[in-house]
């Protein structure tokens, strides 16, 4: 590996930006790192190498002619192949889209092309992002690099496998019940998951219209932030887009976290999360307590509701974004998938408007929340990555699905569309990392990027590498 | 309080092909019921919360310009 490629996104930004290192060197470089670690770990699906070369001689020519464009300019990013890609094919790691080829980029494609990223590729998703594994795709499952016998979470698997493995400093995800901060707890990055409406969902496959957000997964919290920044605002090609303002999230970065209350959310999330995982999470409040911050112990009303409200909302509206597809070519989907969408066809209209009664009541109860704390910590995820292939895993003891373990922690966020943050936060015994999620009141990204980003600065969790 | 039937799998077989228009496998079926026995459990519970106030968060907004 070169050095390029240990370095964070906001790091490889700023040599280029001083003229060190070129656009065309980086992107060599991660090109390298692509040809010779991708095959073991399944993470990108397409490399657009001829793409990659010639974005980046454009960069480095607007850049010797003193046109930066910022932070991000010639900086190698990736998409997860759920986003348009124009003229890329965007298959959504589905033989529904296995010959599709978008016309357009999607909006967050757009601007951080517009920003000056240079793309190289696609990375592999769980099937049209239908559950939390990556194992599920046309392209065949992506392996954890921390044991590649492990999944890497998902359904955002290919961009956490290949940030964390050093073939890209930057990827793009979805959430839709974790899909960005499941992979990043279980790949050792930063994940954000924006307020619902912050970042445009224009031009990315839908998986449920409601609880579908976008957002990076990171090496650090600085370079999501310069992920946000270049993202977020609004655009008319998602109907829910926020005209809120957007903040300038680098310079809140202080590193002061002096008298913030944390609230700790000990039911259901640190009572629900292997013993190790919650230990860590609870290592890393320590630290932030050192720095200055509050802890209180809060509880956080109606979780178990939540997960129900979730699935509702979510297969429902995903059946009916499959109705025809479905119809017209149900062999095409995977069996696992199809199941989903067999259930969807199941559901009442009048059950899928109680979950969204539900979620106005969760919603509440979360803001009532903040009215005494400002922010809420949880564990990541309940458990480190699980071997590849198990349906079920064991936490304190007791053996239960894997699907709904991986979910449990980042899910009920996706119904309130609170801002959450995951950071690295150690390793179990066996060398696995964690992560600690941080939740924030609606639109205030800036206050847990600063948080995650003061964590970093004192810890270097963020910065270890696996050996690949 | 609920007072539906456990759902089974051949009577999601026959939801599918009568009325969703989807026949399944009875495979599939089963597999279906499993999962969804629990969810409709799960939705039985949330109807016992204080939602009768709520109305859910599904909106409409009017555009002057379409």
């Amino acid at each position: 590996m070169t050095e390029f490629t240990h370095m964070t996104a906001s790091e490889l930004g700023a040599a280029i930006a001083s003229r060190a290192i070129s656009p065309v060197e980086a992107t060599n470089a991660f090109l390298a790192r692509i040809a010779a670690v991708n095959s073991s770990l399944n993470a990108f699906v397409t490399v657009d190498e001829a793409g990659a070369k010639a974005a980046a001689k454009i960069a480095e020519r607007e850049i010797l002619q003193g046109r930066a464009r910022g932070p991000l300019h010639g900086v190698p990013i990736a998409h997860k192949d759920l986003y348009n890609t124009k003229g890329l094919r965007t298959t959504a790691g589905s033989k529904v889209l296995e010959h599709n080829v978008p016309g357009a980029d999607a909006t967050v494609v757009a601007r951080l092309a517009a920003a000056g990223t240079i793309l190289l590729g696609k990375t592999n998703t769980h099937e049209f992002a239908y559950g939390p594994t990556s194992e599920v795709s046309m392209f065949g499952p992506v392996c954890n690099p921390w044991d590649r016998a492990r999944i890497s979470g998902g359904s955002s698997g290919g961009s956490g496998a290949a940030v964390a493995a050093g073939l890209v400093p930057l990827a793009s995800g979805s959430d839709t019940g974790g899909s960005i901060r499941i992979p990043a707890a279980l790949c050792g990055l930063t994940g954000l998951k924006p307020t619902y409406s912050r970042i445009s969902r224009g031009g990315i496959i839908p998986l449920s219209w409601s609880l579908d957000h976008a957002g990076p997964l990171a090496r650090s919290a600085k370079d999501a932030a310069l992920f946000l920044q270049a993202t977020a605002g609004y655009d008319p090609n998602d109907p829910a887009s926020s005209r809120e303002g957007v903040a300038d999230y680098a310079s809140a970065m202080t590193g002061d976290v002096r008298g913030l209350r944390i609230g700790v959310a000990r039911r259901y999330f640190f009572e629900r999360s292997q013993e190790s995982v919650a230990a860590l999470a609870d290592g890393a409040l320590g630290v932030l307590k050192g720095l200055g911050a509050e802890l209180i112990d809060v509880n956080v009303p109606y979780c178990d509701e939540a997960s129900v409200a979730v699935l509702t909302i979510c297969v429902a509206e995903a059946a009916a974004y499959h109705d025809d597809t479905l119809a017209s070519s149900p062999g095409l989907y995977s069996n696992q998938v199809r199941t989903f969408l067999d259930l969807g066809n199941q559901l009442l209209a009048k059950d899928y408007l109680h979950a969204q009664r539900l979620r106005v009541l969760f919603g509440r109860g979360l803001d009532d929340l903040f009215k005494t704390v400002d922010v809420i910590a949880t564990p990541a995820n309940a458990i480190t990555a699980p071997m590849l292939g198990a349906p079920n895993v064991v936490i304190r003891g007791a053996e239960e699905g894997g699907f709904g373990a991986l979910l449990r922690n980042t899910e009920p966020f996706n119904l309130s569309g609170h801002p959450a943050i995951v950071t690295p936060c150690g390793f179990d015994a066996a060398g696995l990392p964690a992560g600690l999620q941080l939740v924030a009141p609606a639109f205030q990204e800036a206050l847990i990027l600063k948080v995650a980003d003061a964590y970093q600065r004192v810890t270097d969790w963020h910065l270890r590498w696996p050996g690949l | 309080m609920s007072n539906r039937r456990a759902v089974e799998a051949a009577t999601l077989s026959a939801v599918a092909a009568q009325i969703a228009a989807r026949p399944i496998s009875d495979a599939n079926a089963a597999v279906c019921a499993a999962i969804y026995e629990p969810l409709l459990q799960g939705l039985d519970r949330l109807r016992s919360l204080p939602l009768a106030d709520i109305e859910p968060a599904v909106t409409f907004t009017p555009r002057r310009d379409g």
